[in-house]
Order: C-alpha cells, then structure tokens, then sequence
C-alpha cells in the first residue's frame, strides 16, 4: 500500500480551478520532487494534502495517506495528523517561525501538543531534534532573529520533523536560501528522511535542484501533472513536450552577436572604494561603523555584460548604490565615463547609468500609468519635451522590450511579472545610458519568462551596445549572459575574469564552492547514470 | 475575495456626517425661530408641535439652538483639523526626506506637545488667548500638529524604502519631487481617514471648551455650552441636557464610523492589489 495516494484531487477557489484532477502515489522512502512554474498549484497540492486549503476552496477527489482519505474529515482529526504523522517546512523560515518564542519552545511545543509530554521531556526532545538537524552547539534559549538564514530553516525543519512524521513536505524549503546553505539544507532534508524511513515532497521551481534530490519527479501545469516518473528516466527522455520546454529554458542561455570591446576605455569605474554603515548607536554614544565594502575596484567597458554574483551580505547591493552615486562612500572613487561621480555631481550625469530592480512591482509606483513611469528619467535630459514627444519616447522604449504602444496608458498591476520587468527596463532605456545596473533582475521570474528576458536583455546589449553590471546569486544565470564575472564575499571582490574561464577554472576556493552548490540539470544527470 | 464597496459602517457614519453638514449649512440661511428672542414668559417648556426641542432657560428655541452649534462644531473642527495637517503634514512629509536633525526637531517638539493632555492645554491656550470661537480653532488646532506630522512622517518612512523611490532616485529626481510625485498620493488614503478621526475629537473638544466657557461666547450657540447651561437645571428640566448631548453623541459617533469605513475601505495594505 503506498503511503500517500491522492486520487483525482480537484480544488476550485470560488469559480476559478486551482487543481484539476491531479493523481499521485508515494511510497515510503521516497522523495519526490514537484517541479512547475508559479500559479501551476505546486502550494496548493501541498496544503490540500495537510487539509489547509484556503478559505472558500471546495475539494473533491481523494488524499488517502497510510490508507485513510483525508478528504472530509474533520478539522480536530486533521490536526491530530499535521505536526505528528505529516511535516511541513515552509519557503521563509523567518515568518514561519514564532518570533518571540525560542527555538527550544516552538520545537518542544510540537510534542507538548501531540504526545502530551512534560515540560522536562519535551526539552529534551527538542534538545535531540535540534542536534539532529545540525544545531548541537545551538542554545535552546535562542530567538529566530539571532540565527542565520539556514539555522533558522533548521528549526523549522526541527519543528517539522520532531515526531518523526511518516511525510514530510518541504515547499520551495532553500529559495529563500544562499546557494551554498542550499545544498546543505537539501541534504539534510534527504539525510532524514532516510533515516526515518519516512517519505518527502520536494516542491520547487528549480529543475535542477529537484534532479539533484528527488528520486521520483511530477511535472505540474495548470493544476495538473503532466507527466511523472523516476527522476533519471523523466529528464534524459524528455519525452512531454512541457518537460522539455522547461528544460530547455532553464539551460538556455542567449545568443549574442557582439563581442565587447577589450581595449576601450571603461564607462564605469570603481577604484578601491569603501563604504562603512554607521554602527548601531547606544545612548548618547557613537556605535563603530561596520565596513560594507573593504576597497572595490572594478571597470566596465562599453557594451560590456559584467556579471556580480555572491550571497546575500556579500555587498553586492551596497556596491550597486555606490556605484549608482545613490549613497556617499567614505573611501576611493567612482569614475562614470571617466569623470567623478558622486551624490554631489550633477542629475543630468545620472543619464548615463540606468537602474532595473528585483521586484518589478516594487520599483513601480502602482499609482502611475506607464507612460509616466516609463517616462520618468526623461527629465534628466536637457532638453524639455512637449508631451508628443514624450510619448512617442515611451512607445519607442516600449516597443524596444516588445510592449505594444497602447501598454503606455495602463497600469502596472494589469500586467504579468515578465512584462512588469519589460516596462521597468524600458524605463532604463528612456534616456538611452551606456550602463544599466540589473539588481537580481530575472530572480523573481519563472524560468519561462526568464529565458524571455535574458533574451531581450542579450539582444539590447547587441543593438544597442549597452553595458550591463548583472548583480546575481544565480550563478547558472551569470554563467549565461555575461562577458566578465566578478565573485564578491564579505565587501571584497575575491576573483574576477572572463565567465568562461572563472567557470572553467575558478581560482578561488570560494568561487569554486558556489559552483559545486549551484544546481545544474547536466551535472545532475551524469551523476545519475 | 472582493470587499463590497460600501460597508454598513460608512454608510451610517457617511449619513450620519452629511446631515451634521447640512444642519450646519442650513443654520446658515434658516433657523426655526430667531435665538436672540428670548422668549420668558416659556421658558423650559418641554417639546411641542411649535417648539419641536423646546425652550430652553431664556426661552430659546432649542431645535434652532442645535443648528447653530452645529454650525459652530463643525467650522471650529474643520478649521482645526485643516490646519493640522496644513502644518503637520508638510512637516513630517519634511522630516521624512529630510531624517538628521530636522526629523530629531520635528519629532522631539511633537513630543512635548503630546506630554501635555490635550484639553488642559487647550484651556490653557485659550485661558492665555482669551475665550473665543477663533482662540478655539487655534488650542484644538495645535493638537491636530503632532498627529498628522507623527502619522505622514512614519508612512512617508515606508514608503521612502520602496524601490519605486529608490528607482526615481536614480533617475536622479530630487526629494522635494519625490516628495510631491511618490510619497504624497501614497498618503492621502491615511491622511483622510485621519483626518476624518481628528474632526471627530475636534467636536469633542470643542463642546469641552464651551463647557468651561472657553469656546463660542453668546449669542453664537454652542452645545458645549447649551450642556453646561442645562447642568444646573438637570433635575428641573432632564430634556434641557438630553437634546445637545445626544446631538454630540451622534455627531462624534457617525464622524468614528466614517472615519472607520474609509479606513477599511482605502486600507494602504490592500491597495497595491487593486
């Protein structure tokens, strides 16, 4: 009998279906991956599976786990089953965890609920469980805020798998993660449940990831799975064509016909620049600044793409502002087109280098039309424009992301995430710059919509002999698109060189660790023959 | 999941607000009977088909009376709410885009005003100034200040972390513009509803400063007043206190239910979505 078999599951949300007729088996021992682009129900399967649809949803189909469909019982029955027979590790383990409880309580909590143990013995449950995700040295008296991002998921795990449970479903469990606190994090989740004999769901957008853990993979589009099976077959055959599609993207990597020049001047350059943040300041005393960038230098080149990859606290994002004039630095230079550039120096010099952001509907006033959004640099220009002008401006820099002109007069909200990003390097455009810093760019896109982007970014570099600094923690990302690559760790910028060759041949241990971490589809594959 | 449109709250609190507006307009061009003429020989009468409130203590009508302190109610707290967020707005929006020294003054002189309660201030303002419709406008208006420089300076904070700023920063526009082009229409749903609180306790605070005699002086009518006038009499006469409390009640009961309305309804958390 397996473990969990769901049986035609469908869940509508007022009129709109969300999961339509969605079958799976699970044996014990297992880990199956369920890869899918966002909106494709992946979180919806896990928590119809938990019995936590979302208000207003009706179910109808079956979720039989060890032999008893949960479809239908009653809430009280549900709970006595979530946290003791079925875990769940969430996406962001900051707001998945109590913050004012400590780790040792929210752990030792789940088996005061469920096996109504004492206090002494729950402690030392807790105790037990987080040494066995890794957290031995880790005082149970901690808050969430005083862990690292990858601690705090192993205590969310510690919670979810306290009990022993029979499944364990971990929801996009490392995307919130830097890549190589990814891997561990994986493989922990792995290491348990083999140890448990127990089973695990392995939800994710990333393809190569899920190749790298699963054994077994399901295909999820629409609400549906269009195809399942072991992992090695699945990939290597690629046999339905939304498969193939999604691998094909993630591996994609754009075309460029135009080779930058080496030996021109930079554009952009930094020379040993520092930038400390004043320190946390107590009562009537100074707190000690804490150095962000310890003396970065860099150069871009025109029609350059430079790829910046390192993880999160590396300074990545306090060299883009740096380098963007947007904060003082306290050491070294910024030089654009070969002049100073400061907060001080004149707004029309900021023509010249552009910004596109994460989070296209965070950098857009959702207030704002896009022909004003998209318009807004314009104002850098010397000259003032009539408003034909202007529009015929924003319908030729929508037309250049392949907007149409009628895009100009709605707003942002009714447009997709992939568009959002098209207007917002339109609005880069405008004021046709020499340099667009791109922070993390393509991140929060499906793989999809990426490959789409990168395209249109590779092709406007040609066109348009725009120099691109691409700020990543994706190094697959990096590795595609970009001429040069610079790897920065702890404010400092510890290698640099052409992308092929940093890939080829890393120099640094640590560029050779993010490498080793970063999934790849190829790798995987090899791996498993 | 859709909000309905218009919740029973503010179509209570909104009714409610327009006919306090309207009796306050109406005051304006028509009142029942003159309330200069003083009508002894009645005095205290209870209501009736002629006098549909009554007479109060010098033989005024009290239906005329309760127009004309809505009147009064209504411009002290507009003028009051008007001029606190004319400054305090302009001032937290400042202190916003400004932080160092300037948000410290800001903030710091929002706190000494905030030290004080309010009523005790404002009869001490206009113990100080004088007793007077105008000298009540200005106490009560001083406390509008710090509220609506605290509320616009901690939303216009957030929203100065937006990388839709950060993105007009790069495109090199200045704070003042960004002030006025991002910052500003991010605020009008809180401001208003704000404002719509502050009117309330405007009216609130204004009957408190006729009632000790600090606000309207004779023959403006006020219901402060009317009420502290009606005290002696309580026991003679319950109806003389009754008709302006409720009047007060209800005014700063439908004011609330507005002001809460808007809130649900133009709730900043819920409106990049739309």
């Amino acid at each position: 009998m397996a473990l969990l078999e769901i049986q035609d599951l469908k869940l509508t949300i007022g009129d709109a279906p969300i999961l339509r007729g969605l079958s799976l088996n699970l044996e014990a021992g297992q880990v199956l991956g369920v890869v899918g682009e966002s909106g494709s129900g992946k979180s919806m399967t896990a928590l119809s599976i938990l019995g936590l649809p979302p208000r207003g949803a009706a179910m109808e189909g079956a979720v039989r786990f060890e032999g008893r469909d949960l479809v239908g019982l009653p809430d009280g029955e549900l709970s006595r089953l979530r946290g003791d027979r079925i875990g769940m590790v969430f996406q962001e383990p900051m707001t998945a965890l109590n913050p004012v409880m400590t780790i040792g309580a929210q752990v030792a909590e789940v088996a005061r609920l469920h096996r109504g143990a004492s206090r002494a013995e729950a402690r030392a449950a807790a105790r037990r469980t987080l040494d066995r995700v890794g957290l031995a040295d880790i005082p149970l008296t901690r808050y969430p805020h005083e862990l690292s991002g990858g601690q705090r998921q192993r205590v969310a795990i510690a919670i979810a798998v306290a009990l022993s449970p029979r499944l364990l479903i971990a929801d996009e469990p490392t995307t919130a993660l830097d890549v190589t606190t990814q891997a561990e994090i994986l493989e922990l989740l792995r290491h348990l449940v083999r140890e448990d004999g127990a089973a695990l769901i392995l939800i994710s957008h990333d393809l190569a990831l899920v190749a790298e853990a699963a054994d077994h993979v399901a295909v999820m589009k629409d609400g549906k799975i269009v195809e399942q099976g072991d992992t090695g077959a699945v990939f290597k055959a690629l046999a339905h064509p939304y498969t193939r599609a999604l691998a094909a993207d993630a591996e994609r990597m754009p075309i460029r016909t135009r080779a930058p020049d080496i030996q021109a001047a930079p554009i952009l350059e930094a020379r040993g620049v520092v930038r400390d943040y004043p320190g946390r300041r107590g009562f009537l005393r100074a707190g000690r600044p804490v150095r962000a960038l310890q003396g970065v230098s860099l150069e871009i080149r025109p029609g350059e793409i430079v790829g910046l990859v390192g993880e999160s606290g590396s300074g990545k994002s306090t060299l883009l502002r740096a380098l963007l004039a947007l904060d003082s630095i306290q050491g070294g230079e910024v030089l654009l087109a070969g002049a100073p550039f400061t907060p001080a120096s004149p707004r029309r010099r900021r023509r010249a280098i552009q910004l596109v952001f994460q989070d296209p509907s965070g950098s857009l006033d959702p207030r704002w039309t896009v022909e004003r959004l998209v318009a807004e640099p314009l104002h850098l220009l010397e000259a003032k424009l009539s408003p034909p002008a202007r529009r015929a401006k924003v319908e030729a820099a929508l037309a250049k992301v392949g907007l149409p002109a009628q895009a100009a007069d709605r707003y942002p909200h009714q447009f997709s995430g992939g568009q959002r990003q098209r207007i917002a390097i339109a609005r880069a455009l405008i004021v046709e710059p020499e340099v667009i810093a791109l922070d993390e760019a393509v991140s929060a896109l499906d793989v999809t919509v990426r490959a789409e982007v990168l395209d249109l970014l590779a092709r406007l570099s040609d066109d348009l002999g725009v120099a691109y600094l691409f700020v990543t923690h994706d190094m697959g990302v990096a590795r595609g698109l970009t001429d040069r690559v610079l790897v920065m760790r702890e404010g400092q910028i510890v290698e640099t060189g052409p992308t092929a060759e940093v890939f080829a041949a890393p120099k640094h241990p640590y560029t050779a660790q993010l490498i080793a971490a970063t999934p790849n589809l190829a790798r995987a594959l090899a791996a498993r023959r | 999941m859709s909000r309905s449109r218009l919740s029973a709250t503010l179509i209570v609190g909104g009714v409610i607000s327009v006919l306090f507006v309207v009796a306050a307009l109406l005051s304006l061009v028509w009142t029942p009977y003159d309330v200069t003429a003083f009508d002894i020989g009645h005095r205290l009468q209870g209501p009736s088909a002629a006098h549909w409130l009554g007479l109060d203590h010098f033989g005024r009508d009290i239906a005329s009376m309760i127009l004309l302190g809505a009147r009064n109610a209504l411009s002290v707290s507009l003028v009051a709410v008007l001029l606190g967020a004319g400054v305090g707005a302009p001032l937290g929006l400042l202190a916003a885009a400004r932080r160092g020294w300037i948000d410290e003054l800001v903030m710091r002189a929002s706190d000494v005003v905030f030290a004080f309660p309010a009523l005790i201030l404002a009869i001490l303002i206009t113990a100080v100034l004088g007793p007077g419709a105008i000298n009540a406008v200005i106490a009560i208006g001083v406390f509008n200040v710090p509220v609506f420089a605290r509320l616009t300076r901690g939303s216009a904070l957030s929203l100065w972390t937006r990388d839709y700023v950060l993105a007009a920063r790069a495109a090199g526009k200045g704070a003042t513009r960004i002030s006025l082009e991002h910052i500003v229409p991010g605020l009008l749903s809180v401001l208003i509803v704000q404002a719509t609180l502050q009117f309330s306790l405007g009216v609130i605070a204004e009957a408190g400063l006729s009632y000790v005699g600090l606000g309207a002086q004779p023959p403006a009518a006020s219901w402060g007043k009317m009420l502290a006038d009606a005290q002696t009499l309580v026991a003679v006469a319950p109806l003389q206190a009754i008709f302006p409390g409720l009047a007060i009640v209800i005014t700063v009961l439908g004011l609330n239910l507005l002001g809460d309305g808007l809130r649900d309804r133009l709730d900043p958390r819920l409106d990049e979505d739309r």
